[in-house]
Formats: structure tokens, C-alpha cells, sequence
């Protein structure tokens, strides 16, 4: 945080920074989910060993060999190679994905919200449209139709999950609209655009800032769910297919999907405390609890 | 006295709001002129359409429902209502600006008072940053901010209702403005407070020659600040005069009333509060009547038909035109005993 020169006061995201800092919840998952980033981006430099190369025997159970200390799956390749692998795809779709699905319902709830009447009616139809959709299915179809690829599966998971983003940013400028200093700033000349974008929307931010931190962990879920059911990129490691692939053996096995069912667990586990952390911080009403 | 020429005119402005089912007309053939460097004020009870004209003037009223159904508003001899959005944008904020009646709220939380007013500045002149900044902080000096190399980077709520007030007032004056707008702007605020912000209104008002359309339900502001007054009523002006004569000597009924209705008209303290019979007439009822017939001692077979804005002559009255929309308006003479009795 920077230095108290002179009688400095802090501005309304310095004391929501100070908040977040303040909450232990908000430390235990940016700790954590530090720990995960370093884990997937420098592990692969530390830990050079192939998730795809046999490396012992099949089915070796963990902590009884030191070629490969969490097992080996079914085709006798290192788990924690498989690890330190899988994360960056389940990371780069889930932060793809929740970008899109941001974009998407900001600008629709944007417009929405602002402009009001035909347009709110038109465009809140579609978005019922997509809500009403079951999403995993529409996802599904998209990534089939279109060759598996981080790109495909970020935007087929993208588009099936802007809807409760369109509602809320919608919901946030009925209300924020008006309130008189949007009437201030169109009597000091401001232009549409501005009123939208850098007046009205930096008002909102605050429960869309919360609700984009929960988005990633949503979609991290939805590619391990893909991924899970052979529709990942087959090119690409990633801790749904490791699931995916191990599922069959899970009896026999429970290694092979137990360890990046934890890694995903403790993803999106950190993902939501981080904003959960957010939340308390940026919700004047949670704050002094 | 102000100078004669007139900078905004106001003609039979109406303004309706519709819904699918109906229509209601929140103004009705308003008119007034603001004539450049004066002070003209906007006294009615609330609901009878003050707001509603600041709005309309400035382009700003309420969407969806509400529009402007018929009349002009010149600024320097162009109308407004039919201009385009870009050139009335161009308008708002550079030649005409508003101060709000709530300075907790009119001003954005997210942003230093500083950058809001740069940001004003920034819209509409070519000033560099740097220079906007300077300017800023030298506008929160003229509106009698403390310390403004400080305040500038202070945040509304870091701010008291009065200092809000006059960062409003600041970013008002920016781009010093022909008119300003002043819609109750003293509500929200003490009562010490308000005398400062008015003083300080009356001050920009004489250095910089803006002219002020100050909109109060007070008639002791009104008599305090304006050198001349609309009496509004039911979405229509009733009266309109310069302001010593309008107090002293009012011509229409409901003016009378509103006089008489001050503590400081009664001859002691003993003496009850006098009040206008009645109540305001909900708007979507009114006809072809005079709006204030129904609670006017004066009242004929005349004011079935609405009587329009006129002008009567006074005997002592040359200069200014004393305006005033009634078909029975009280004598001079009358006035006199009606303000005694």
C-alpha cells in the first residue's frame, strides 16, 4: 500500500483494498490460489518430466516409488507430471472463458439497462433464451460442431454462461441511472457512450467485479466437466481429461483421478474465497461484519 | 438593474407525460424571459412544475413518457427543443449548466472532485490537462473552498454538504456559462450554509455577469436574491414582475395567498397562520378552467375558460412588464387592503 504522504485519503478502492486485506477468508484464497499459478507456470520448469512418457509400471500406487511420488496412471505415466502439465489449459479456458462471458453481459445488460423499452425487451428475451438453455448440452454441441480447441472450448463456455452477468449489470444501471449525478453529467454535456462506459459502468463495478471472479471458477468447472467427457482438446493436457481418461479404473485406481480432482478442487475452492474476500470488501453492507 | 437583452426565452413551453393509457401535461404554456446578467426567480409549491422547466430547458427531461409537446426555448434566438443532440451537447455544460438540489448525490463517488471538474473542462474546451487542473483548483478558490491545491484531490464523501455544494457550483462555472441553473440549490443544507452558498451565487452572479434561474418554494430567498420572479402554479406561470413589486403589490389571487401565507405578513405573533383553502389540483384532472379557480375567492363564470399571461399596467410602472395570467386580477388599490386584511 503506498505511504501516507501528506494527509493522503484514500479513494473508495484503496479502503475496498485495505477491507479485502483485512479478511482472512480473502488472504487463505489469494495464498492459495498464488500457490496454484506458481505451481502450473513455474512447475513445468522445475519438475521436467514428460506427462506423456511412460515412466514405471501401470497402476503404481503413490508414495511407493520415487521415479513418480503421487502414481502412475494406466499407462504407466507420472501423475504429477500430469499435474504440473494440466493446469495451464484449465487456467487459459477458465479465464477465456469467463472474459468472454463478461464481455458478452456486460455489454448486452449494458445496453439493456441504459437504453430501456424495445431494446431492454428484445435483448432480455435472448438472454432468457440462453438461460433456459441447458448449458453443458449447448456446450457440448458447440465444441463438436467446431474442432475441440482452447479457443472453441472457451467460447462454447463463454456463450452458454453471460446471462446472470446481462442480468446483474442490467439490474445495476436501472438503478444507478437515476441517480442525479447521471443527470449532472448529461447537464455538463457528457456523451452516451461516456455516460455508459466510464460513468455509469465504474459505478457497477463492484458486484460485477465479484461476480467475474466467480464466472472463472464456474468455467473451470465446465471444462473439467468437457473435458471429463472426451470433448477437451486432444491435444492439450489438462486436469478434466486426466479425470476423463482415469475414470474407468477409478475402483481399481483411485489415484488417477483423485489427484486432479483435488487440483480442481482447490482452484475454484481458492477462485471463490478470493471473491467471496471481494465481496465483503466492495459490499458496503458486509463490511462491518 | 440588469442589462435589457434578453438571453433566454421561454414560449409557451408544454411539456406531457404519456403512458400507454393517457396523457398528463406537467407544463402548460409556460413563458418567461431570462435576460443576461440577472437574476430571475421560480417560486411554486412542489409539484407545480419548477424542476420540470430546468429540465426542459436543458434537454434533460425524464425518458421514457415525458416530452415536449409544443413551444420554444431561445437561447440567444435559437431554439432549443428541435436542436440536435450534438449541438445541444455542445450547449449543456459550456452555456447553459445546472447546480442540483442534492450534493450528496450530484456528484459521481468514484472520482476526485479535481478530475470531475477537469473532466467538465476537458468536454468542452482544448485545454491541456495540466492546464485543466490548474483551472480547477483556481475555480475551487473563486467558490470559497479552503486549501483547494488539497481539496482538489478529495473525494465527494470526503466532503461536507456545503463543500459539495460549491464543488457543484465549481463545476457549474467551469466553462463560464451565459446562464446557470440553479435548481433549489440550498434545500439539502443548513441554514447558515444556505446564506453562504446564496452569497456566493450573488458574487459570481455580479463579477462574471451570468445570469442565474434560481428555482426556490421560498419566497424569503426569492425576495433576498432575484431581481425579478415567476410565480408558478399547476405547471404554468400565474405571475411574473420584478421582484419588490410582486411582493409588495401582488396581482394575482394565488400570489396574494402565497404572500399572506408567510409568518412575517401577519400583524402579531398571536395572530394564526393564514393558508390558501384547498389543495393543488392533481394534474391529470385539470380542464379547460383556470387551475387555481377551485380555491379562488374571486372566481367567476370567466374562469371556466384559462386566462392567459398578460400584461397589466401599474400606474408606476414603466420599465418592467408586470405579467399575469388572470381575469380578475386584484387592483392596486385592492392588493393593498387584501395584503393588510
Amino acid at each position: 500500500m503506498k505511504p501516507e504522504t501528506k494527509t493522503a485519503l484514500p479513494s473508495p478502492m484503496q479502503q475496498a483494498l485495505r477491507m479485502y486485506l483485512r479478511s482472512p477468508v480473502a488472504i487463505l484464497g489469494s495464498g492459495l490460489l498464488l500457490l496454484l499459478l506458481l505451481f502450473t507456470f513455474l512447475g513445468p520448469m522445475l519438475y521436467q518430466v514428460d506427462p506423456l512418457e511412460m515412466v514405471s509400471v501401470p497402476f503404481t500406487p503413490p508414495f511407493t516409488d520415487a521415479t513418480a511420488w503421487l502414481g502412475t496412471d494406466q499407462l504407466g505415466r507420472d501423475i504429477l507430471a500430469g499435474l504440473v502439465n494440466g493446469g495451464a489449459m484449465t487456467l487459459a479456458v477458465g479465464a477465456l472463458a469467463a472474459c468472454l462471458s463478461l464481455s458478452i453481459g456486460i455489454t448486452l445488460g449494458a445496453l439493456a439497462g441504459y437504453y430501456g423499452k424495445g431494446l431492454d425487451l428484445l435483448l432480455m428475451r435472448i438472454t432468457e433464451f440462453f438461460q433456459v438453455l441447458p448449458a453443458l448440452l449447448f456446450a457440448m454441441v458447440i465444441v463438436t460442431l467446431f474442432a475441440p480447441s482452447i479457443a472453441t472450448i472457451a467460447i462454447a463456455i463463454g456463450v452458454v454462461s453471460w446471462t446472470g452477468v446481462a442480468r446483474l449489470t442490467r439490474g445495476e444501471f436501472l438503478r444507478l441511472k437515476t441517480l442525479e449525478f447521471i443527470l449532472a453529467e448529461r447537464a455538463a454535456g457528457a456523451r452516451t457512450a461516456r455516460l455508459i462506459w466510464r460513468v455509469i459502468l465504474p459505478n457497477a463495478l463492484a458486484p460485477l467485479l465479484v461476480s467475474a471472479t466467480f464466472a472463472v471458477g464456474a468455467a473451470i468447472l465446465f471444462e473439467a466437466g468437457l473435458s471429463y467427457l472426451g470433448l477437451g482438446d486432444p491435444n492439450v493436457w489438462s486436469w478434466g481429461r486426466m479425470i476423463g481418461d482415469g475414470r474407468q479404473y477409478v475402483l481399481d485406481a483411485w489415484w488417477v483421478v483423485t489427484w486432479p480432482g483435488l487440483m480442481i478442487f482447490l482452484t475454484v475452492l481458492s477462485i471463490t474465497l478470493v471473491a467471496d474476500g471481494l465481496n465483503q470488501a466492495l459490499n458496503p453492507k458486509l463490511r462491518d461484519r | 438593474m440588469a442589462s435589457q437583452t434578453s438571453l433566454l426565452e421561454v414560449k409557451d413551453l408544454s411539456v406531457a407525460f404519456s403512458t400507454r393509457q393517457s396523457s398528463v401535461d406537467v407544463l402548460r404554456q409556460v413563458c418567461f424571459t431570462l435576460c443576461a446578467g440577472e437574476i430571475l426567480g421560480l417560486v411554486g409549491e412542489s409539484g407545480s412544475g419548477k424542476s420540470m422547466t430546468s429540465l426542459a430547458i436543458m434537454g434533460l427531461i425524464p425518458k421514457p413518457g415525458g416530452h415536449i409537446k409544443a413551444g420554444q426555448v431561445l437561447y440567444r434566438g435559437e431554439d432549443l427543443v428541435g436542436m440536435s443532440d450534438t449541438k445541444l451537447r455542445g450547449l449543456r455544460g459550456a452555456k447553459l449548466a445546472m447546480v442540483f438540489q442534492e450534493p450528496m448525490t450530484a456528484l459521481n463517488p468514484l472520482h476526485t472532485i479535481g478530475r470531475q471538474i477537469v473532466e467538465t473542462l476537458l468536454l468542452h474546451s482544448s485545454l491541456s490537462k495540466k492546464e485543466a487542473r490548474n483551472r480547477s483548483i483556481e475555480l475551487l478558490r473563486e467558490v470559497g473552498i479552503s486549501s483547494p491545491d488539497m481539496r482538489v484531490d478529495e473525494y465527494p464523501h470526503q466532503l461536507s454538504g456545503g463543500m459539495r455544494q460549491r464543488a457543484m457550483i465549481a463545476m457549474a462555472l467551469a466553462c463560464e456559462p451565459d446562464i446557470l441553473i440553479a435548481d433549489e440549490p440550498t434545500t439539502a443544507l443548513d441554514v447558515t450554509v444556505q446564506a453562504q452558498i446564496f452569497d456566493l451565487l450573488r458574487d459570481l452572479q455580479q463579477r462574471k455577469g451570468t445570469a442565474i434561474l434560481l428555482i426556490t418554494h421560498d419566497m424569503g430567498v426569492i425576495a433576498e436574491m432575484c431581481d425579478r420572479v415567476a410565480v408558478m402554479y399547476a405547471g404554468t406561470i400565474v405571475e411574473q414582475g420584478l421582484t419588490a413589486q410582486v411582493l409588495k403589490q401582488p396581482v394575482h389571487p394565488y400570489t396574494q395567498g402565497l404572500i399572506a401565507c408567510l409568518p412575517e405578513s401577519r400583524l402579531s405573533d398571536a395572530e394564526p397562520l393564514a393558508e390558501i383553502p384547498g389543495v393543488v389540483p392533481a394534474l391529470d384532472s385539470l380542464g379547460a378552467e383556470c387551475a387555481f379557480s377551485e380555491r379562488c375567492q374571486f372566481r367567476t363564470q370567466q374562469c371556466q375558460i384559462s386566462p392567459k399571461l398578460r400584461s397589466v399596467l401599474h400606474a408606476d410602472e414603466h420599465v418592467a412588464q408586470r405579467l399575469v395570467a388572470c381575469h380578475h386580477p386584484i387592483s392596486l388599490t385592492d392588493s393593498l387592503a387584501g395584503a393588510a386584511s
